[in-house]
């Protein structure tokens, strides 16, 4: 049985459909990211699953228990918004308090809580300050650890970091990991920031459109994404169809517009990274002509013409082209290919009863 | 819950029941001691007051006209000032907005009573002038008020930008500073207005009785007279302040209706 | 070097501001001036030429003037007070509507854009003993004669003149409120919930202090209007005690002009009042609410 397991949930703002029947599965203790452009429902989601909003059909189930119709101060589902909404007419202290002052615990627990949280945020001897009095970081932090003291069985995140600005959004990152691991917690992250969701999930789920389009572990939804939508919401690819059979090529790749994708069946999605390339002749290597070179630190990114086609790989080290070289690009199959043969599992991620 | 419900319900309708009440006796022929509805209807108080010589109708022109200019003036003078206030650093600026504010607080009886003098001095008393312009001293604070958190609101950005792309003080006014004060516009006419044609206290003392408006023709009829007449002299007062907030608003098109925003 | 928005400008402000300044100054601040030195007995047209404390005296030594005073604060208390509760619960409950109620939201604000004079015949016609209420009462048998109806116009109780400031009033409490309100129960609100918090945890811990700036600064406009205003209380007041400003007013216009200094102290003493209350208010909040929203 799932943790937390949302079963065709749907939601409609003024006729609209923004929530389109999703389902999905999450492990206890899973670090699950949603991702997608913005619009496209990922908080909305959160809201749902936070009860801020009730759903026009579908059910949630935490822990066993059928949360659907629960309203959100009797769910232990706790959200931690966009721009960290602290309230600004209480302390430090008493904002991290505040849910427990809530359910009527006791004053001293309550104080005794507080100071763990506050070791845990590293903000000890910050207790008396008020929200305005701390940096965009602390603040986060502040609103994390309000979140953690009600020890939820679910946390959610809505864009925890995108109020950061970069330098800090790195420390935020591996402070917030570092908690959902410490604490066992499983944890939903919205966030439209890719490079995040990969670093950050377990499992990454792709919305559009108020759909779920695919929801799998970090690897597979980068190097084999199910369509060019997803393909593109973490970066650089080709799409290409290559008949392939047991490994070998059964015929020259072909490249592929976003619209013939859609009704290719053995079309694949080459990362760049996924092609090196040669000056000697290899195996099945697609022959191209280097069009021209961007310098991009770490690497550079070489667009090459196939077929007339336009197509793009990663060269790395100082190893340098000229516009107009002939070269070898090799795909690494492994890569982009999914376990051939194997039935897909569904999108929901809900293992089939 | 449900108790919220009727608690609100019931505030909220006894705030408009005596609307009801106004309306039913405008429309009184005869209404006995002791009955709850009027036993007659008829249009006695409304032809009255629509007689073609009755003072109403020189009244109402005296007060829209009066009005009308009191919120036209108020409005064009509040809004460099409140961009003055809003945009700029300047010495004094504190008692500048100490001043501005001032007359939401300070009675009006006091300034009145206390300028009267001078102003039978100077000739401006028992004139149109005389009182539009002690009608200023009462609007200003609300218009300035009101230009003030527009320009707050939408910052310096878009002069800045406006600047950039080499639009002179005109054009910056003409297509960008017009836009962002639409909403003010609108809240502000409606304020303004209501707050000048309703004023009683100044437009009597300062105007001598020579300067009749609406509320000086009805106020001898709240405490004793005709109940219908009252009546119809009050919706008729009421709906002509509508019937100018709508034409304000019509007129600047305030298309995403911010300007509730700006109350405060 | 084109000169810069927000920088130290020499004059371009203080022309922006002068035609507003210029009317409030010789207008607004003249007749407060001079309003003080007539009180001070500076009244040359009737020969009085001397300043003179004499008039203050005899303004705060009357007994009348503790009973003005007296009957202006309880006028303007309870009707604010009153008026507050209800806007502030009015902003509330609207605030919470999950869809906006267009015919509530326009119904409510009526009220506001009735001028006052309008307002007390209203509820002359709801509460006077000829009105609607005592009818309903006679109606349903509890009294046998409209006089029996307390008197609530013309009364020492100001009841009529409380109920016509809270008609208007709570309206516009609950525009400046709900504003506000709805803000926060958007936001912050959300979070509580999130947090726990019952709904009426919310209202108590979350709206009701975010939204104290909002609330008080509401009902101090309301309090100095009432404070200072004239027409109700002249036209609806009991003889006596009147209020202050309408004692002022009758000292005004008694045909003995040696009347006027008298009124000239009581407007004075009305305005410094309503100032240092404003001042407290101000001075008060400052202390109450550290934060900015």
């Amino acid at each position: 049985m799932p943790y937390i397991q949302i079963q065709k949930l749907s939601k409609l703002y003024k006729g609209q459909v923004v929530i389109d029947h999703i389902s999905l599965c999450v492990n206890h203790g899973e670090f699950v990211v949603l991702v997608g452009p913005s619009g496209c429902g990922k908080t909305t989601t959160l809201k749902l699953l936070a009860g801020l909003i009730e759903p026009d059909s579908g059910s949630i189930t935490i822990d066993g228990q059928n949360v659907t119709n629960l309203s959100a101060e009797k769910r232990d589902v706790v959200m931690v918004f966009q721009d960290n909404l602290l309230f600004p007419h209480i302390t430090v202290a008493q904002n991290i308090g505040f849910g427990l002052k809530m359910k009527g615990v006791k004053e001293d627990k309550i104080k005794a809580k507080v100071q763990e949280m506050l070791s845990l945020i590293q903000l000890e001897g910050m207790e008396e300050r008020y929200p305005d009095q701390l940096s965009g970081g602390q603040r986060q932090r502040v609103a994390l650890a309000r979140a953690l003291a009600l020890e939820p069985k679910v946390l959610l995140l809505d864009e925890p970091l995108s109020s950061l600005d970069p330098a800090l959004r790195c420390d935020m990152r591996d402070f917030i990991l570092e908690i959902h691991k410490t604490l066992d917690m499983t944890t939903i992250c919205v966030t439209h920031d890719c490079e995040e969701a990969l670093h950050m999930a377990d499992k990454i789920a792709a919305m559009f459109e108020g759909s779920i389009v695919q929801y799998a572990v970090p690897q597979e939804i980068y190097y084999r994404p199910l369509s060019g939508k997803v393909a593109h919401l973490f970066g650089r690819y080709n799409i290409l169809e290559c008949p392939l059979f047991d490994g070998t090529l059964l015929q020259k790749c072909k490249v592929l517009t976003e619209a013939q994708a859609l009704t290719c069946e053995t079309v694949v999605y080459v990362r760049p990274e996924s092609i090196w390339i040669t000056k000697t002749p290899t195996k099945d290597a697609l022959i191209g002509k280097v069009l021209r070179t961007i310098f991009i630190g770490e690497k550079r990114i070489v667009c090459f013409s196939y077929n007339d086609k336009e197509l793009v790989a990663y060269s790395w080290g100082r190893q340098e082209y000229k516009a107009g070289d002939k070269l070898f690009f090799n795909i690494r199959w492994e890569d982009c290919l999914g376990k051939s043969g194997e039935e897909d599992e569904n999108i929901s991620g809900c293992a089939h009863i | 819950m449900r108790l919220n419900k009727i608690f609100s319900l019931t505030i909220f309708y006894l705030l408009i029941t005596p609307f009801i009440v106004l309306i039913l006796w405008s429309f009184t022929q005869t209404w006995p001691a002791g009955e709850l509805l009027p036993s007659e209807f008829g249009f006695r108080g409304w032809r009255y007051i629509l007689e073609p010589h009755s003072k109403v109708w020189h009244s109402l022109l005296v007060s829209l006209s009066l009005s009308g200019a009191v919120t036209l003036i108020s409005l064009i003078i509040s809004i460099p000032a409140g961009k003055a206030i809003a945009h700029y650093d300047f010495v004094g600026k504190s008692l500048v907005e100490t001043l501005i504010l001032a007359p939401i607080i300070v009675p009006p009886i006091a300034v009145g009573m206390g300028i009267h003098l001078s102003f039978i001095k100077y000739g401006l008393a028992d004139s149109f002038l005389g009182v539009l312009l002690i009608h200023l001293t009462v609007t200003l604070p609300y218009s300035v008020r009101i230009f003030i958190s527009v320009f707050k609101a939408a910052g310096t950005k878009w002069d800045e930008q406006g600047r950039t792309l080499k639009a002179n003080w005109w054009a910056r006014f003409r297509y960008i500073t017009w836009y962002l004060i639409k909403p003010g516009l609108v809240t502000g006419s409606a304020l303004v207005f209501n707050v000048s044609f309703s004023q009683y206290f100044l437009t009597f003392l300062i105007g001598g009785g020579k300067v009749i408006t609406l509320p000086l023709i009805l106020f001898p009829f709240i405490n004793s007279g005709d109940r219908v007449i009252a009546s119809s002299l009050s919706l008729i007062f009421i709906l002509s302040s509508l019937f100018f907030m709508i034409i304000a608003e019509k007129c600047i098109e305030d298309n995403q209706r911010q300007s509730e925003f700006y109350y405060l | 070097m084109r000169s810069l928005i927000l920088k130290k400008s020499t004059w371009l402000p203080y022309l922006m501001l002068s035609p507003v300044l210029f009317i409030l100054g010789a207008f607004f601040i003249g007749g407060i001036l001079l309003a003080f030195l007539q009180s001070l007995g500076y009244f040359p047209i009737i020969g009085l030429e001397k300043f003179t404390l004499i008039y203050y005296k005899e303004v705060i030594t009357s007994p009348d003037f503790m009973a003005a005073l007296g009957h202006s604060f309880y006028i303007c208390v309870v009707s604010t007070l009153i008026s507050t509760v209800i806007g502030v619960y009015l902003a509330y409950y609207i605030a919470g509507l999950s869809h906006k109620n267009k015919g509530i939201d326009f119904l409510y604000k009526i009220p506001i854009a009735v001028p006052h004079i309008v307002a007390a015949l209203m509820i002359v016609f709801m509460v006077s003993q000829g009105g609607i209420i005592a009818r309903l009462v006679m109606k349903m048998g509890f009294i046998s004669e409209p006089n029996q109806f307390p008197s609530l116009i013309y009364s020492k109780n100001a009841i009529g003149i409380i109920l016509i400031y809270i008609w208007k009033e709570v309206p516009f409490i609950t525009l400046m409120v709900y504003t506000v309100m709805a803000n926060i129960q958007k936001n912050l609100g959300e979070v509580a919930l999130t947090l726990g918090a019952s709904k009426r945890q919310v209202f108590y811990h979350v709206i009701l202090p975010l939204s104290t700036p909002a609330i008080m600064s509401a009902s101090v406009i309301v309090f100095a209007y009432s404070f200072g205003a004239f027409e109700i209380p002249y036209l609806l007041g009991a003889t006596y005690p009147r209020t202050l400003p309408v004692w002022a007013y009758l000292n005004y216009i008694s045909p003995d002009l040696t009347n006027r200094p008298i009124a000239m102290v009581i407007s004075m003493i009305i305005t410094v009042l309503a100032i240092i209350m404003v001042w407290l208010y101000t001075a008060s909040l400052k202390k109450l609410v550290r934060y900015k929203l």
